[in-house]
């Protein structure tokens, strides 16, 4: 055989082994990617702090459940780069170089609602809780509010920031903060009143006819 | 010669050739373009420096300018076959911009020696360029997008209905805006000062967007 053809043999078995390999650890990956999905095999990891009041993230994705059971959080298979750590009452969040990925996903469940710092992180938080939500979301941070009930917002948004309030959130009172660009976006959401106690000059409001009726009148640009 | 060698020639021969036919043939559509270009074209015979007070539009796409000297449209030439499905007509005073089906193809320049004060829009897309009013009412329904662009309206009272979207752009200023929103009316304004917001009747589902300036906007 000539050594041309023995080359050429070795690189198509290669490649097919390559591929075999490939295919096989991928569809692993799926197939525990779909358990996660379908909530059969990931437990619900336990935070390294029972008593959380505040919760600052960095550089990641996740969703905030409310929960009468175990607090913690459930990661999928992907992400390996999540840290949490517990100082005080504050519990951290972050990827490990601090920059956002949207692989970084994973889903919180707490007891009560922490008030929430985002710091270039997407939160998504679905909260019946009827209580107050008190958070500061900055960099390039984006909460959504979802299928949430809250007696009252507090919220700084900061840098090119967005907080989003979905059509099935329902807010007794907003009291909103939007410094530099950051914008306030509402999908037809019912908030009973919004109070802008400081809005710059950069900022964007996008607000439905209803939220629109909402807004008390607007400070005096500082 | 060899085989090769004369393929080779016929191949070239023939790239040159097609090269050098529509060389000619693009600098031809590029004169008549170029000319399209500099032509306006009057709406109808007879109303040539009619002054309009309002426009009606159904299902047309198209911009209003200024001109000093000449009123008319004007349209690319790749359009101009197109164009024939738009229809003017002249009711009094309105000008009415119809075609009997939407088409996004066509989209054309409607210069007026003056603009009219009133604008009624039905499934159109129309731009307003650099135009300065004292006032203007719009009144806008179904699928109907109008954009001010760089413009200058003293009092602007618009009045939208179903999916309508109004957009005031680039550099836009409104003096006062009186907005009458129903159903899922849009507005958004960008880059662009309103002295005073006037709601006159917001329906809930309706949505505006203010980027930067909103104390402009909202006060």
């Amino acid at each position: 055989m000539k050594p041309s053809t023995i080359l050429f043999l070795l690189f198509c078995a290669g490649t097919l082994l390559v591929q075999l390999f490939t295919n096989l650890g991928y569809r692993k990956g799926y197939e525990e990617h779909l358990l996660f999905v379908k909530n059969q095999v990931f437990p619900i990891n336990a935070f390294p702090l029972e008593n959380i009041k505040v919760v600052v993230a960095k550089g990641v994705r996740f969703t905030l459940y409310l929960t009468k059971k175990q607090q913690g959080f459930k990661q999928d298979v992907r992400p390996e780069g999540i840290s949490f750590k517990a100082q005080g009452d504050t519990l951290f969040i972050s990827s490990k170089d601090g920059k956002y990925d949207e692989l970084n996903y994973f889903e919180t469940y707490f007891r009560s609602v922490p008030n929430l710092i985002l710091l270039d992180a997407n939160a998504n938080i679905i909260a019946k809780s009827g209580e107050e939500l008190n958070t500061r979301i900055e960099k390039n941070g984006q909460l959504l509010v979802e299928q949430s009930s809250f007696r009252k917002v507090n919220a700084e948004v900061k840098d090119s920031s967005t907080l989003i309030f979905n059509a099935d959130a329902t807010v007794d009172l907003l009291e909103v903060k939007l410094k530099d660009s950051a914008s306030l976006s509402d999908h037809d959401a019912n908030i009973t009143k919004i109070v802008p106690i400081y809005i710059s000059d950069k900022a964007s409001l996008s607000l439905s006819g209803k939220g629109l009726r909402a807004l008390h009148s607007l400070p005096h640009q500082r | 010669m060899k085989l090769s060698n004369a393929l080779l020639i016929t191949a070239a021969s023939i790239t040159f050739f097609v090269q050098f036919l529509l060389a000619f043939g693009y600098e031809e559509a590029y004169q008549l373009e170029l000319a399209s270009q500099k032509r306006i074209q009057p709406f109808m015979v007879g109303v040539e420096n009619q002054r309009f007070k309002a426009i009606v539009t159904d299902r047309v796409g198209f911009s209003i300018q200024n001109h000093p000297s000449e009123q008319g449209y004007k349209v690319s030439y790749r359009n101009e076959e197109d164009m024939k499905r738009i229809k003017f007509r002249v009711e009094n005073d309105t000008l009415y911009i119809t075609t009997p089906r939407r088409s996004q193809s066509v989209h054309f320049d409607a210069f007026f020696l003056e603009i009219p004060n009133i604008i009624i829009c039905r499934n159109s897309d129309v731009i307003l360029k650099n135009v300065t009013l004292k006032d203007l009412k719009i009144k806008m329904k179904s699928m109907s997008f109008v954009f001010f662009e760089g413009c200058h309206i003293g009092q602007l009272k618009a009045d939208l209905n179903s999916i309508a979207s109004l957009n005031i752009t680039r550099n836009s200023k409104i003096d006062t805006l009186e907005l009458r929103l129903k159903d899922k009316a849009t507005v958004s304004v960008w880059k662009s000062e309103i002295g005073e917001t006037k709601y006159i009747e917001i329906d809930d589902k309706t949505h505006f967007t203010v980027i930067k300036k909103p104390h402009k906007f909202l006060q």
